[in-house]
């Protein structure tokens, strides 16, 4: 019994096998001639469509008649508009003449396969097909939790690229986001390709999510805001948005308005009072929004973010002391002096991230009027080992003074480890 | 006694049965499952293009460690190919793990590298880091030399000196096609779920010239042993891993390439310096830490994100790297038992971890005891020399299906192995390795167990030669 089992199997498997086999290569072999045949066809469409282009003669009824009876010279004539005439004032015009739009349409709203439908969609938004927006829209409606069509219809809405692409975006996106077919990142992604000429409408946008506490997409929304060059209304509306007091709202607010360029300027008072927010990247963004916009007297106010508990705070808010330069170098050697060695680490490395080594440099010789201050913070940098003179340092770019006193420091360390 | 004898002999054949049975079953189970992903895959493909993420500012920087440790046959060709990776930004940072060769100075050499300094910030605990090269050409290549303190130890200092917030692991002997790392990143992106791992499919790059490998034309190696590796490779890349990923039961990530969010593998503990297999024991750690913490997770796997890496060529080095793969899947699934039958990990708890303990784990051992079992079972009359060869024709002729359905599903996927005469040899080995090198893994397998369980393991190291059939680099 067991035997004629096992013969039985072993029969099966082999037949399998020998299956598999043939499989393989007829796939192979057939592949291979399809392509060649398709490469073929290619060089054939090219130079027929170079003639009929050129000639901008839109006879194209015996070529639609061609492709329409064959489904290799159909995929090759698509290929090459798509590869060679993309950018043609006769692109799509040519592409809708043929049949495309109108057999992916007809895919895209009757066929079951889903992953039929994602390969029209995703012809139809190569195509940059304005008029099949609406389409798009309804077809991504019939399959919200389907992640890979999803997907396909948000990048193919961004090709086409045109107000009412993104208005079915915005839509969209809610109900997206609420069945996880769409990830956050791809969203932003998507949405990034609208802007900045579309900023307005995301603004506009990101209101109505937040009216409609759709927070997922408000978050969404102002990521992609927050990337996008500021314009008064973004300004005031990011400004707004602080007032929530919303951990990941006011940190992508507060990412926008660290872009904003610094002649335009804006009432600081929301972005200070988010220094004291309990959510340290909330601070370490409005540190980044206040860097060479606080006067100096006011950072001085909030030097307790030298001991903050999270290292990033404290680096950027000594990167934003060090950008005060020469001004704060009294400040800097009190830390130095003092006994916290976080905030001493701190200022040590943003004067390295800043570049400001060089400058600190220059000020020794005797006659700057930073000469002390800026020997005792350049020792304390060279005590802890964070310049390398031998590699980094052109020490002859200068005046031979100020080598000698800085020959002088290096002594005091080989000293002091002796 | 004889009738104690007798009875363990039949529980034993009995218990032989249902493990096949089992073992089969689960094989069975995943290529059937393979082959679905890999046709949906395959039409996938047709749509869906990674040259939107290419031109975007958007794609997540990535930082790719390279631990190196007396690798001077081959660091360069590895540091050439990441820096050539087409992706948006990135930065490459080689960890000298306190080489006693050229490692570092080749790399000196060849980049112009110079000396400076960073701070150090150990956020995972580390040996001392010496000094940081830097080339003033290169802006996004840093090299760290530092006091040896083994792989894991490497990847961690890595970490602590990388700035994206992800970090790709790759090994120093290993070369990526170009666009691999761009494959990889898309499936992180565009999964709904927070993508926290993520591996690519590890192929074998001996007998390959490097420049073809950007062409897309590879060769197969002339020499027995790298070709039926390739056999291998395949068949646990191609239809294990895609199995398991479909299922959401990804355990293993090949430490030749993977990608983490750096953020999770911080929060995790990052690389355990008392794990023989690190790579492996980062997902047992990271399973564990986004379960507890009750968060949505995927560990993923990228099928056409290819890494090429060189496999040993002599059965010395072969049995010394799978001794230690071994040895390194026997400690994490130890050091993480009360993953085993959790339900709280599904997938991974309930099945992945039980078939690899269970099931995998257990096969060379009883294979073993089958060469002890049969010819005493002959000796009592109990064995039917019929059933006994029907037995073991069923067990290889299983085995070559499972490994021409491989091929099968690499002829439908990345096809990388463009030429009939490939297909032919492939075929062949696939066939052949059933006589002989199967039964050398079991046996290498069997001293695993012995080593895990009787013997303080230390890290066997597998010399690289960077020759093994691969032509030099034609810079």
């Amino acid at each position: 019994m067991m035997q004629n089992i096992l013969i039985s199997l072993i029969a099966i498997i082999t037949v399998s096998i020998v299956g598999i086999i043939v499989t393989t290569f007829s796939r192979r072999w057939i592949h291979e001639k399809r392509f060649a045949r398709l490469d073929r066809l290619k060089i054939e469409y090219k130079e027929r469509l170079d003639h009929i282009l050129k000639n901008e003669s839109i006879s194209i009824a015996s070529l639609r008649q061609e492709i329409e009876s064959d489904p290799l010279r159909s995929e090759a004539l698509e290929e090459v508009m798509y590869r060679h005439y993309n950018e043609n004032f006769h692109f799509l015009s040519t592409i809708e003449a043929l049949g495309y739009i109108e057999k992916y349409q007809s895919t895209l709203s009757s066929h079951a396969s889903i992953q039929k439908k994602a390969f029209a969609a995703d012809r139809i938004g190569r195509f940059r097909h304005n008029g099949s927006v609406a389409l798009l829209e309804e077809s991504a409606r019939n399959a919200l939790k389907n992640t890979e069509f999803i997907n396909v219809i948000f990048k193919s809405l961004a090709l086409i690229a045109t107000d009412e692409a993104l208005k079915s975006i915005v839509v969209l996106l809610p109900d997206a986001l609420k069945h996880h077919s769409v990830s956050q990142k791809n969203a932003e992604m998507v949405l990034l390709t609208f802007s900045p000429k579309y900023l307005d409408l995301l603004l506009e946008a990101c209101s109505l999510y937040r009216i409609n506490a759709q927070k997922e997409a408000q978050l969404v929304m102002l990521d992609t805001i927050s990337r996008c060059s500021s314009s008064t209304h973004s300004i005031h509306y990011c400004l707004d948005i602080l007032q929530s007091g919303d951990a990941e709202l006011s940190v992508r607010a507060l990412r926008h308005l660290s872009n904003v360029s610094l002649e335009n300027s804006f009432d600081l008072s929301p972005v200070i009072q988010m220094l004291k927010h309990p959510k340290w990247f909330v601070r370490v963004q409005a540190i980044g929004v206040l860097k060479h916009r606080l006067e100096r007297d006011e950072a001085l106010k909030f030097l307790f973010l030298l001991e903050d508990s999270a290292w990033q705070v404290r680096r950027n808010f000594a990167e934003l002391l060090v950008s005060y330069g020469a001004n704060v170098l009294t400040m800097m050697v009190q830390i130095i002096q003092g006994n916290d060695n976080y905030a001493k680490e701190s200022i040590a490395e943003a004067i390295q991230m800043e570049g400001f080594f060089a400058e600190l440099l220059s000020y020794i010789s005797p006659e700057s009027a930073y000469y002390d201050n800026a020997k005792i913070i350049v020792q304390y940098l060279n005590n802890i080992g964070l310049i390398d003179w031998e590699n980094n340092i052109d020490l002859g770019a200068y005046p031979e003074l100020t080598r000698q006193t800085i020959t002088n420091l290096l002594a005091t360390k080989e000293n002091s480890h002796a | 006694m004889h009738n104690f004898l007798l009875l363990s002999i039949l529980l034993f054949n009995a218990g032989v049965g249902v493990y096949y049975g089992l073992l089969n079953g689960v094989y069975s189970l995943l290529l059937t499952i393979a082959l679905i992903s890999v046709i949906r895959q395959a039409r996938k493909a047709k749509y869906v293009e990674d040259q939107l993420w290419l031109n975007s500012n958007e794609t997540p920087p990535v930082s790719i460690i390279i631990p190196a440790h007396n690798e001077e046959n081959v660091i360069l060709r590895t540091v050439e190919t990441a820096l050539s990776q087409e992706y948006p930004s990135f930065e490459v940072i080689v960890i000298n793990d306190g080489s006693t060769d050229s490692t570092l100075q080749k790399l000196i050499d060849t980049y112009r590298l110079q000396k400076t300094t960073l701070l150090y910030r150990d956020i995972l605990k580390t040996e001392a880091v010496h000094s940081f090269y830097y080339s003033k050409e290169i802006p996004n290549f840093l090299v760290l030399d530092k006091e040896q303190g083994g792989k894991a130890d490497a990847l961690n200092a890595g970490i602590n000196s990388s700035h994206y917030p992800y970090f790709c692991s790759v090994d120093s002997d290993s070369v990526l096609d170009p666009r691999a790392l761009l494959k990889m990143m898309v499936h992180v992106i565009e999964n709904p779920v927070p993508v926290i791992a993520c591996g690519g499919d590890v192929r074998v790059l001996n007998g390959m010239n490097h420049p073809e490998i950007t062409t897309n034309l590879p060769e197969l190696p002339n020499k027995t042993l790298p070709m039926f590796q390739i056999v291998e490779y395949l068949r646990s890349f191609l239809f294990g891993r895609i199995g398991w990923n479909a299922m959401n039961g990804s355990m293993i990530l090949s430490g030749a390439f993977s990608l983490f969010l750096k953020d999770a593998v911080i929060r995790s503990g990052g690389y355990s310096r008392d794990q023989v297999s690190e790579d492996l024991e980062i997902v047992f750690k990271l399973q564990k830490l986004y379960t507890h913490e009750n968060k949505p997770f995927k560990i993923s796997y990228a099928l056409d994100a290819i890494c090429w890496t060189e496999v040993p060529e002599s059965l010395h080095e072969l049995g010394r790297q799978r001794r230690r793969w071994q040895v390194g899947l026997f400690q994490a699934c130890w050091k993480h038992k009360s993953m085993m039958f959790n339900p709280r990990y599904k997938t991974v708890g309930l099945f992945a971890l039980p078939y690899f303990v269970l099931l995998e784990a257990p096969g060379a051992f009883i294979e073993l005891l089958g060469f002890i079992v049969m010819p005493l079972a002959y000796w009592l009359g109990l064995l039917s020399v019929e059933y006994f060869t029907l037995f073991l024709l069923f067990a290889i002729v299983y085995g070559i299906f499972l490994s021409s359905a491989t091929i099968l599903l690499e002829e439908m996927t990345i096809k990388r192995y463009p030429s009939w005469r490939h297909l032919i040899r492939l075929l062949s080995y696939g066939a052949l390795e059933h006589f002989g090198y199967r039964q050398l893994n079991a046996w290498w397998r069997i001293q695993a167990i012995y080593k895990f369980l009787f013997t303080s393991y230390t890290w066997e190291y597998v010399h690289k030669s960077g020759k093994s059939e691969t032509k030099p680099i034609q810079k």
